[in-house]
């Protein structure tokens, strides 16, 4: 019974990581029911991407990221007596819109490197947007295909700098000048001297797209 | 947002409705938004739906979620995808083939065929009718349970109250519990 829990411990933090929490831990945790975690969820204070489905040997379990639960039902226990749902729903709605898609989503759909989003992106907010996401994206293309040398540098980018132009009509490009890789992202008719050598280049425009496509 | 009734045979488009009425054969082919939908015929939801009041009876069909404040549903229900609800009543035969999430459900003399049911309160009670079929679910999850007539696989509950001929696999709660002499549970946990 111990070897098989310690494969479930082991299964678990393989396939979620180490701080996914099951529905009934969490119930017990947080001292709350069933009908209450379901009216959140109703409610819509709780996004229903959070609750992560998977099979069991015990049959269908449902995990939460407790790092991400767990404040969440900590704040609406907070602001229950003193807003009302609406104006609660609306606080942790964030941006959500057509242009974005939940954080916890983009985690477990897109295959973006987490150590960039935690650096680049605020990871208190829930939703992020498609423009943020291409732009992780493509950092985490360039990153994959080993030019982890600049790496460090990537990791320092302001990604609303980058926010500011037309992600649909741009690229992004990598250049090395002087042994330095630079980041830049810019439009068409980009003008560089022999200096700089362009090593990668993606067209955010179709990286876009097809994260919408895959992940909508 | 206008009114639409159905008294023969129609179709409702996408759209936003205050009241729409189907006495006939109706199919809602596009995602509606309406503040009370009736149906006393024949309808089939195609789309999603999104009403603040939901009555039924004669058959009806929704293939694709469903959100609503209260649902009063009677005679066959079909359910094939996820529904969202805060308070049902339910007298007839409902089928739900996706998960529910309910606030209040309060089941009468009817026939259940559910796989996923989380919910606050859950009744359920015996009518004549419940003689020959028993209300069939397999995974209730809710915080308080009152049953009659209930065949269940997994009943994860806090308050559970379970009457006459319900029979449950496997049983976890962690309030009060009252077993009738005629119910059967399998395996049961105090958590």
């Amino acid at each position: 019974m111990k070897q098989c829990s310690t494969m479930m411990i082991m299964y678990k933090t393989l396939l979620w990581g180490e701080n996914m929490i099951s529905k009934k831990d969490l119930l017990k945790k947080m001292n709350i029911s069933y009908g209450q975690l379901y009216r959140w969820k109703r409610e819509e204070l709780i996004p229903e991407e959070w609750f992560v489905k998977t099979s069991a040997p015990t049959g269908q379990e449902t995990y939460f990221d407790e790092n991400l639960i767990i404040p969440r039902i900590n704040k609406i226990l907070g602001l229950k007596d003193e807003y009302s749902i609406e104006e609660q729903r609306e606080m942790f709605k964030g941006t959500a819109s057509k242009e974005s898609i939940s954080v916890t989503s983009a985690i477990r759909l897109a295959d973006i490197d987490l150590n960039l989003l935690k650096n680049l992106f605020d990871m208190k907010r829930d939703f992020i947007t498609y423009d943020e996401l291409t732009i992780i994206d493509a950092l985490s293309v360039i990153k994959d295909e080993g030019y982890a040398d600049g790496y460090e540098e990537i990791l320092r980018i302001d990604l609303n700098k980058f926010l500011q132009i037309d992600i649909d009509n741009s690229w992004l490009s990598l250049f090395r000048v002087d042994d330095e890789l630079i980041v830049l992202c810019h439009s068409k008719g980009l003008v560089f001297g022999k200096e700089a050598e362009l090593v990668k280049t993606i067209y955010l425009g179709s990286l876009k797209q097809s994260l919408i496509e895959k992940l909508s | 947002m206008g009114n639409v009734n159905i008294n023969g045979i129609g179709t409702v488009n996408a759209g936003d409705y205050d009241e729409l009425t189907i006495n006939g054969i109706g199919t809602i082919n596009g995602r509606i938004s309406c503040r009370k939908l009736t149906s006393y015929g024949f309808t089939h939801a195609e789309k999603e739906v999104d009403a603040d009041e939901v009555v039924t009876g004669g058959y009806i069909q929704f293939d694709k979620k469903i959100r609503s404040k209260t649902m009063n549903l009677k005679e066959i229900c079909v359910f094939n995808s996820d529904i969202d609800c805060e308070e049902m009543k339910v007298s007839g035969t409902l089928t739900v083939n996706g998960e529910m999430n309910v606030g209040e459900f309060y089941v009468i003399g009817s026939y259940l065929k559910l796989k996923d049911l989380h919910a606050d309160k859950i009744v359920i009670e015996e009518t004549i009718v419940n003689y020959v079929v028993k209300n069939e679910v397999d995974t209730i999850e809710c915080t308080s349970i009152k049953a009659d007539i209930l065949k269940c696989k997994k009943l994860y509950a806090r308050d559970v109250i379970l009457g006459k001929d319900c029979v449950v696999d496997y049983l976890e709660y962690s309030g009060e519990i009252n077993i009738d002499s005629r119910a059967t549970v399998k395996k049961m946990v105090k958590i």
